[in-house]
């Protein structure tokens, strides 16, 4: 089981869903309704079944707004301020994000896996 | 009636203090594994003379790294109980860097602590926590105003943790102690003759590791986010 498998299986388990229905373009808060208790629960699971370090806030991108504030503040430029705050996530897909911000929480299923990947850990067989 | 407990291994912090040493014996008594901390030479001797090859981590709720206790929530553990605490007494507007750095311990650092206890019990839905308070949370004396803080602090924290994480099996119940006839409370009883007007008013460690027993029982469960007082009374008049 690769590392998106494996997301995508604790993700189903823990939010009761069909994994099926869930694809690396699925949102975690918007379309799966993932509260901050589930949140939680996924960040500990995959730190347990992937081996890796979990920061909940760079993972869930907890202070997206702070962020963007302040940046605002600074007069820095908001794509900057996300990727020194977000490492792991590329420039393209910081730039989908700020565009889909005003829409409501931007996580998907990919940039979990995006996080995943850059944290490194063990594929779970 | 006969308690059950349905998980296996109990973390005690501050596990070479008598109450801690005397719970540790019940609950080996039940079947399950103990795993006592100390933070001084004294601790682990006490944990080491009453349990012979025991395994004891060293816990300080100062130090942010946890060194061997890691592996222990590794592995996961279902039971908490929480004696850890060191005493400060200080007036509150004299209070310098000792204790700002006693609160640091005593309420961040304990944070720290429930943190990694609480994800280490999250994925077997299950965790019991029991925080060993102080009848001072309520009511300090002068120059217990840290301590005071600082059990209350903790009794937050619990509370807060239970609300957050009952739905996932976890609960928490403060207790608080009066006058433990052990340690600390031992030598301000033996002190002044107060044992003749206060005696009566006294916890023993035994009453008070049975108590914690039965609070980390199965029929204990539904006792969660409180806190109750266990002190003989002495806290129930006006004066003593």
């Amino acid at each position: 089981m690769n590392q998106l498998e494996t997301i995508t299986a604790i993700l189903a388990d823990i939010l009761d869903l069909d994994p099926a229905g869930i694809t690396p373009e699925t949102y975690v808060i918007r379309d799966l309704r993932a509260e901050s208790i589930d949140l939680l629960e996924i960040g500990v699971a995959m730190q347990h079944r992937l081996g890796i370090e979990v920061d909940d806030d760079t993972l869930f991108l907890r202070n997206m707004r702070t962020v963007l504030a302040r940046a605002a503040k600074a007069g820095t430029a908001a794509i900057d301020a996300l990727r020194g705050e977000y490492p792991h996530l590329d420039d393209a897909r910081l730039g989908q994000m700020l565009a889909d911000q005003p829409a409501g929480p931007v996580l998907k299923v990919r940039d979990l896996a995006a996080y995943a990947a850059a944290r490194g850990g063990e594929r779970e067989e | 009636m006969k308690l059950s407990f349905r998980g296996r291994t109990a973390l005690i912090l501050g596990g070479g203090s008598e109450i801690g040493l005397a719970l540790a014996a019940l609950l080996r008594e039940e079947g399950l594994q103990t795993v006592p901390t100390h933070v001084s030479d004294a601790g682990l001797a006490a944990i080491a003379a009453r349990f012979p090859g025991t395994h004891s981590p060293r816990l300080d709720l100062g130090e942010r790294d946890l060194g061997t206790l890691g592996p222990v929530l590794d592995a996961g553990v279902d039971y908490l109980v929480d004696l850890a605490q060191a005493d400060l007494e200080a007036l509150l507007p004299s209070a310098g860097e000792a204790a700002e750095a006693y609160l640091e311990a005593h309420i961040s650092g304990r944070l720290r602590l429930l943190k990694a206890v609480t994800r280490s019990m999250l994925p077997r839905r299950f965790g019991r926590l029991v925080f060993v308070s102080s009848t001072a949370a309520a009511l300090p004396a002068p120059g217990q105003g840290l301590y005071g803080a600082a059990k209350r602090a903790a009794e937050g924290l619990y509370q807060g943790l239970g609300i957050e994480l009952g739905a996932r099996g976890m609960t928490t119940v403060s207790l608080r102690l009066g006058l433990v006839d052990a340690g600390r409370g031992r030598r301000f009883l033996d002190g002044a003759g107060r044992r003749d007007s206060l005696g009566e008013t006294a916890v023993t460690v035994e009453q008070a590791a049975a108590t914690l027993l039965f609070l980390l029982s199965d029929q204990a469960l539904a006792m969660t986010c409180t806190t109750i007082t266990m002190d003989a009374g002495l806290t129930a008049r006006k004066y003593a």
